[in-house]
């Protein structure tokens, strides 16, 4: 129960973190800046999805969702739909995919892209997104993936072995 | 393994699709006063926020300045330069003041007077995902911020007031493409050219400033202020200078590219600009909240 709630409490702060101190060290590069969209708060829910399974990965990503749609944005309903839905669809497939590491980056990926497009369309459909779809591909979708694999490399192993400890703890 | 749609599954995600329709549907409008719920999160998180936000602000700032140095000389020199020029200017300033209100009050002009404070804030987030251009500031309804109000940082507009909770407000940013307000604007050439900012131009960066006449003689570097007309922005704020004009898609207006003089990446302390002369009535009632505080 300790290890869950640390866990919960380390997606907060990396929520918090990535519209404060993430947000600071862009502001150095305009271009960056427009390009890159830390995803970690996602990340780790495809990660927790993935261990925990689909019903934990449902429920995380839809608190999570609606908090991003509230502290973030301004529209609700978007984010928390898109995060439900990529929590429960990758927690669908954990019990193929969290054995290898290798496995479960390329999961992260998937789901990733499948994340910024799902997002994408929606805002298109409510006319807050703008851009036409190459451009998104190109100038948002891949210097993104870039941050957010990075930043999926180096919390794959600690990520692992907390969510093992807590999936042990619940059995 | 469970399979992947199961009838019960189908109906859930169905049921599901449609409430998220419905939510979207209903919170899609402008939205300047949210629920109370939402303010909570806001502000709660906003704490947090402004907790992460300041530090790590302080730190680039030492990084930037040492950065800058190197450059710090010659810079001087110039700013020093400049001082002279400006105090040149002041006085003419000055006097062209002095002139216009004998002139005025020859004419027996009354003059509606546009006053406002500036209330400083500080930005505690930016909304990590760019479809929102949205900053949130550590200013909210208690402090005196309303919806609309227009904020500026030192160089110039950035944005407006969208959502206000109790300890803090979003500000919508100028380079927001979906932004609901256009802003009145005047050209300051030979005349004034009185017009609409409709847009932003994210390749470009710039404002689109649309629908000038053709005939209208515009010219790159001229400055771009509020107008004031409408009544929602006070004139006379600087928003930035023309970089590009080039006639419409069917060549009968022209349209200005305006460089927002406001760097919008880079966004630490701003300004709310509260309009006093609109709410004359509210002015004690704020002063009593500012004394028992």
């Amino acid at each position: 129960m300790k290890t869950r709630f640390l866990f919960i409490l380390t997606i907060l702060i990396l929520f918090v973190l990535e519209g404060t101190v993430v947000q600071v060290i862009l502001s150095g590069w305009s271009d960056l800046h427009l390009a890159m969209v830390p995803r970690f708060v996602v990340v780790i829910l495809i990660f927790a999805a993935l261990f925990l399974g689909r019903v934990q990965g449902l429920i995380l990503g839809l608190s999570f969702g609606l908090l991003y749609d509230t502290v973030y944005g301004s529209v609700i309903g978007v984010y928390g739909f898109t995060m439900a839905l990529i929590g429960y669809f990758t927690g669908l497939v954990f019990k193929i995919f969290k054995q290898n590491i290798f496995l479960i980056l390329i999961t992260v990926l998937v789901a990733l892209v499948t994340f910024e497009f799902m997002v994408y369309g929606l805002f298109l459909l409510i006319s807050v997104a703008y851009l036409p779809v190459e451009t998104f591909l190109f100038e948002k979708v891949l210097p993104s993936l870039i941050l957010n694999m990075i930043f999926a490399l180096l919390v794959a192993y600690p990520a692992r072995r907390i969510l093992v400890e807590i999936e042990q703890e619940e059995n | 393994m469970p399979s992947f749609f199961s009838n019960r599954r189908l109906i859930v995600l169905l049921v599901s699709t449609i409430i998220m329709v419905a939510v979207v549907g209903l919170t899609l409008k402008e939205r300047p006063i949210p629920s109370w719920g939402e303010q909570f999160i806001r502000d709660t998180f906003g704490f947090f926020q402004s907790l992460a936000y300041k530090p790590a602000r302080e730190i680039a700032g030492f990084f930037e300045m040492m950065g800058e140095w190197r450059v710090l000389h010659s810079e001087n020199q110039r700013l020093k330069a400049s001082l002279q020029d400006n105090a040149k200017l002041s006085a003419r300033i000055r006097q062209l003041e002095l002139e216009n209100q004998a002139l005025k009050e020859m004419l027996d002009y009354k003059e509606d007077r546009h006053e406002y404070t500036l209330l400083s804030a500080q930005v505690i987030n930016r909304s990590p995902d760019r479809w929102y251009q949205m900053v949130t500031i550590d200013r909210g309804e208690k402090h005196g911020i309303k919806p609309n109000m227009a904020v500026i940082t030192a160089d110039g507009l950035i944005g407006r007031i969208k959502s206000v909770s109790q300890f803090t407000s979003q500000v919508e940013l100028l380079s927001d493409v979906n932004r609901t307000l256009n802003i009145s604007a005047v050209v300051q050439g030979q005349e004034n050219i009185f017009g609409v900012i409709e847009g932003y131009d994210l390749e470009k960066r710039a404002l689109l400033f649309e629908k000038i006449p053709k005939e209208t003689p515009l010219e790159v570097g001229q400055t771009v202020i509020t107008s004031g007309i409408g009544g929602v922005f006070p004139p006379g704020l600087y928003i930035g200078k023309i970089v590009e004009v080039s006639p419409d898609h069917y060549d009968l207006t022209q349209t200005a590219l305006v460089e927002p003089a406001a760097n919008l990446y880079h966004l630490d302390f701003l300004f709310v600009v509260q309009q006093t002369s609109l709410e004359p009535i509210e002015i004690p009632h704020t002063d009593d909240e500012e004394n028992e505080e």
